[in-house]
């Protein structure tokens, strides 16, 4: 299972990914982290991934923020299978509705790899 | 118009209804004085005719104030026409129309005040006595100096009038350089100036640097050609000088022909360029002498509106860079909160690993379980210092811009004013009960403040005086050998409230208090502790009493 996340701070949800690689998916998921935006290349190729967690702060020389990636997915038709917002901010559901996003599944900074793996394996 | 313009206006008014009074009345006394051959009712109508005319045209200016003197003079002319003797007493009716020639309304005094009487005396007489003619030209002489005089005060007048007028708008106090849109046309069309104002710039000399103020246009440069030379001149102001043709170099025009008026108000110096139309010099004598002199009081209050709009700027700049600093603060603690919550992913995973080892009996899955949780603790290592370091950021209060404990000393005076200008906020009456020593040979003390921190605390109070007391409150200001004390006490309905605020005051807990109290408390406890002043909260005779206790710095 291949899994995208955009994530500036990498060290800051690594732990929680591998716990649940190592310990539900005996390693096999394949999970590729990119600081910024343009990093994905084709950016469509966002449609090849299983999950993809998004960073709303991403690095500061990133073309786009995670608002950013999440409204080019949207305009671009981009059939992406699951999309999951990373965050610390308690008002993104705000931040996102006011951008036209609606409906965007959210998991809140710190996370455990409990809350991960309910997500992965479902 | 301005208001001292209106009274004189009145005055006017009423001096040329007295004056036609005295006119009437003496040319009656002459008519008495000497036989005449016309019939009483004759002489009647001639008054009643004259008043008639005089109210049709009072207060009328221009050419209306023309025929009003050339009817003064007819009547004059009729009563004296009957005279059988030109004697002094006839010749007397003829000063009246000149002494009262100050009060005309006319802007501009006409000759014709004096030319009637000699008309009316060459009419009568049929001669020119010179002699005669002499106390109407000496008249003549006098009130042309008193004319000029009153221009000048006039003009002063009317400048007054304008920047007080324009200051009173409160959209022009933003732009004061507008005033000289105002100033320029008043000395334009002042007929006491030969030469035309084109515009008018003011700069400001302070610790030998130039600063533009403002012009009646836009000027984004200017220097002075012999700046060393200039600056030695106006080293040797007191108070106010002016210069001609001063070389200034403004919006990269060189202007050589200008009048400079300089004003000194503390350590700077306002300097007023004075350019004329088509760079013109101000050849004109009377522009050159009498210019600075009238135009002095107006360009006075001015620089001192000026000063006092940078002070009030740089106020403001002080308020902004204070908020700038604080919003700086306010969002470092943000960022510093934001990594915090990033880090403790590693934390929340090895909390959560833990409780997963105790669920678990693979012993596959137990090995794994342990492997991520001491790979968690390597990146909680390595984080941790990190983590702390942006936690002291926080905690840091030397860089807390909100914190209070930078204080000044004041003395009982400005304390009490302090609180009785918080106190006038919330409450109307001043119900204050003053024990403070106030005789002249006490021995002196101050106390350690920070203004922002006494606001703090003491309006932070008074709100909740405001809300909780249902009766009667107000203010004790003790003292004793340590301490200035200050009482606030207020009467209550809530005991419950009062006892829970009672605990919470009196927590050593600080936490306790943070998440217990309303934020208010929270607060005045911090400031107080900040200030090192001793706060004190009980119930005594069903009366709240807050206290807070100065130190007493005595001054030797």
């Amino acid at each position: 299972m291949k899994i995208l996340i955009f994530e500036n701070q990498k060290n800051t949800v690594q732990p929680s990914f591998d716990s649940v690689n190592d310990i539900f998916c005996d390693n096999e998921l394949a999970i590729e982290y990119y600081p910024k935006s343009q990093d994905l290349v084709p950016f469509t190729k966002i449609s090849e991934y299983e999950f993809v967690f998004i960073d709303i702060s991403l690095a500061p020389n990133s073309n786009l923020d995670g608002i950013g990636i999440l409204k080019k997915i949207k305009n671009e038709n981009l059939n992406v299978n699951n999309i999951i917002v990373l965050t610390g901010d308690s008002r993104i559901e705000d931040k996102l509705n006011a951008n036209g996003l609606f409906n965007i599944k959210t998991l809140f900074k710190p996370i455990d790899f409990t809350e991960l793996n309910a997500i992965i394996n479902n | 118009m301005g208001e001292i313009s209106k009274i004189e206006n009145f005055q006017r008014k009423i001096i040329s209804i007295l004056f036609r009074i005295v006119l009437t009345i003496y040319s009656f006394f002459v008519l008495i004085n000497n036989n005449t051959n016309f019939e009483w009712y004759y002489n009647i109508l001639i008054i009643i005719v004259y008043w008639i005319l005089f109210l049709s045209l009072w207060s009328k200016h221009g050419w209306k104030s023309i025929l009003r003197l050339t009817i003064d003079y007819l009547y004059i002319y009729l009563i004296l026409f009957q005279q059988e003797s030109f004697t002094f007493i006839e010749y007397s009716l003829l000063f009246i129309p000149i002494l009262n020639c100050q009060n005309h309304s006319s802007n501009k005094r006409t000759i014709l005040v004096y030319l009637y009487p000699l008309g009316i005396i060459f009419l009568i007489t049929q001669n020119y006595n010179f002699i005669s003619l002499l106390p109407f030209l000496a008249f003549y002489i006098i009130n042309s100096f008193e004319g000029i005089r009153t221009k000048y005060s006039k003009f002063i007048e009317e400048l007054n009038s304008k920047i007080d007028d324009f200051f009173i708008q409160t959209d022009t106090r933003k732009k004061t350089y507008t005033i000289y849109k105002e100033l320029i046309p008043i000395i334009n069309k002042s007929s006491l100036f030969k030469n035309q104002i084109d515009n008018i710039i003011c700069f400001k000399i302070k610790k030998n640097r130039v600063k533009i103020i403002n012009g009646s246009y836009f000027i984004w440069n200017l220097s002075l050609t012999d700046y060393s030379n200039f600056l030695e001149k106006i080293k040797t102001i007191n108070y106010s000088e002016s210069f001609n043709d001063i070389e200034i170099k403004i919006n990269e025009n060189t202007i050589k022909h200008n009048l400079v008026l300089i004003y000194k108000i503390d350590e700077s110096y306002y300097c007023y360029v004075i350019q004329p139309k088509k760079n013109d010099s101000f050849a004109d004598l009377r522009f050159r002498t009498f210019l600075p002199t009238l135009i002095k009081p107006f360009f006075i209050r001015l620089t001192k509106v000026f000063e006092a709009d940078l002070i009030h700027k740089a106020h403001n700049y002080e308020e902004v860079k204070k908020m700038a600093e604080k919003n700086t603060y306010v969002s470092k603690a943000e960022l510093a909160m934001h990594h915090i919550r990033n880090h403790l992913t590693p934390f929340k995973n090895i909390a959560a690993l833990t409780n997963t080892l105790g669920t678990i009996s693979n012993p596959d899955i137990i090995e794994k379980v342990i492997n991520n949780m001491k790979k968690d603790a390597i990146t909680i290592k390595t984080s941790l210092p990190e983590i702390l370091k942006r936690v002291d950021l926080i905690l840091d209060k030397p860089q807390n811009p909100f914190n209070v404990s930078e204080l000044i000393n004041v003395g009982t005076q400005q304390l009490f004013t302090q609180i009785k200008n918080i106190w006038s906020f919330h409450f109307d009456e001043e119900i204050f009960e003053i024990n403070w020593n106030s005789s002249k040979n006490r021995k002196k003390a101050d106390v350690e403040i920070n203004i922002e921190g006494l606001d703090l605390i003491v309006s932070n109070w008074l709100s909740n005086v405001e809300k909780f007391n249902n009766a009667s409150y107000g203010v004790i200001f003790n003292e004793d050998e340590s301490y200035y004390e200050i009482s606030f006490y207020n009467t209550y309905n809530d005991q419950k409230k009062v006892n829970r605020l009672l605990e919470l005051f009196n927590a050593t807990d600080k936490s306790q208090v943070f998440r217990n109290s309303s934020h208010g408390i929270f607060q005045i406890k911090e400031c107080l502790s900040q200030m090192n002043v001793i706060g004190e909260m009980y119930n005594q005779d069903n009366l709240l009493y807050f206290n807070l206790k100065f130190n007493k710095l005595y001054i030797l």
